[in-house]
């Protein structure tokens, strides 16, 4: 089974545009981020020729193509990591129906989206790690 | 330190039925009304594994080993998935891995 791999070595991760200095973890006086502080350049998709990313190879992970198979492209500070977490999901969660097998990624991402929906649900304690206690 | 989330090794098994929603199957769309409640009731530990990943990446933005806030990063997060999602572009099956 392919295996793919994200990792938080900061080497290569895309730079955004929205400003991440006040959500600093160990910050003083630090603020939640809200939807509408996150620059809208971040999230823009967009038909045009920037490079996309898209699982080639052994590893399953996204890698620049310049061809464009899919029909989908992304702007420049679409991240690519985010599309790795949903690769990775499609396969970790497509081995559920056999090995080597993959959801969708429409699937993996609504699945993702709800479970990051959950876990912002107000009220619930968490450790500083950000895990759901009790 | 980085850290890093991998899909070898045995992900959360979840209740929602998966078969429908295999690549390259013509109905890979999930709706959210479909996804097995009990899967949302227990945050599985693939979420806040990549959460920590996010947090140390997009931390080192602000400075070298800096976290962000995991509210920050799972708000940010959940917002690119939605953008992923609302795009609106037809997608054919992805490439089939090498």
């Amino acid at each position: 089974m392919a295996i793919a791999t994200i990792s938080s070595a900061p080497t290569g991760w895309n730079t955004l545009a929205t400003n991440l200095a006040p959500y600093d973890e160990g910050a003083a006086g630090q603020t939640r981020l809200i939807a509408t502080a996150i620059n809208p350049a971040d999230l823009t998709v967009t038909p045009v020729t920037f490079s996309q990313f898209v699982p080639t190879g052994a590893t399953g992970v996204g890698t620049p193509a310049a061809a464009n198979p899919s029909g989908t492209v992304y702007a420049a500070n679409f991240p690519n990591e985010v599309i790795q977490f949903i690769q990775l999901a499609q396969l970790g969660w497509g081995a559920q129906l056999g090995a080597g097998r993959r959801i969708s990624d429409w699937a993996a991402a609504v699945l993702l989206m709800e479970m990051l929906r959950a876990y912002l649900l107000p009220g619930v304690p968490r450790n500083v790690g950000g895990q759901i206690v009790g | 330190m980085a850290a890093s989330i991998t899909s070898s090794g045995t992900f959360t098994t979840l209740q929602t039925n998966l078969a429908p929603l295999q690549e390259n199957q013509a109905n890979g769309q999930l709706l959210a009304l479909n996804i097995n409640p009990n899967d949302l009731g227990t945050i599985v530990p693939e979420i806040w594994q990549t959460i920590n990943v996010f947090q140390k990446g997009w931390g080192a933005q602000v400075a070298a080993g800096v976290n962000l806030d995991y509210w920050a990063t799972a708000v940010l997060l959940a917002k690119f998935l939605t953008a992923y999602i609302n795009q609106g572009v037809t997608r054919p099956p992805t490439t089939p891995l090498g």
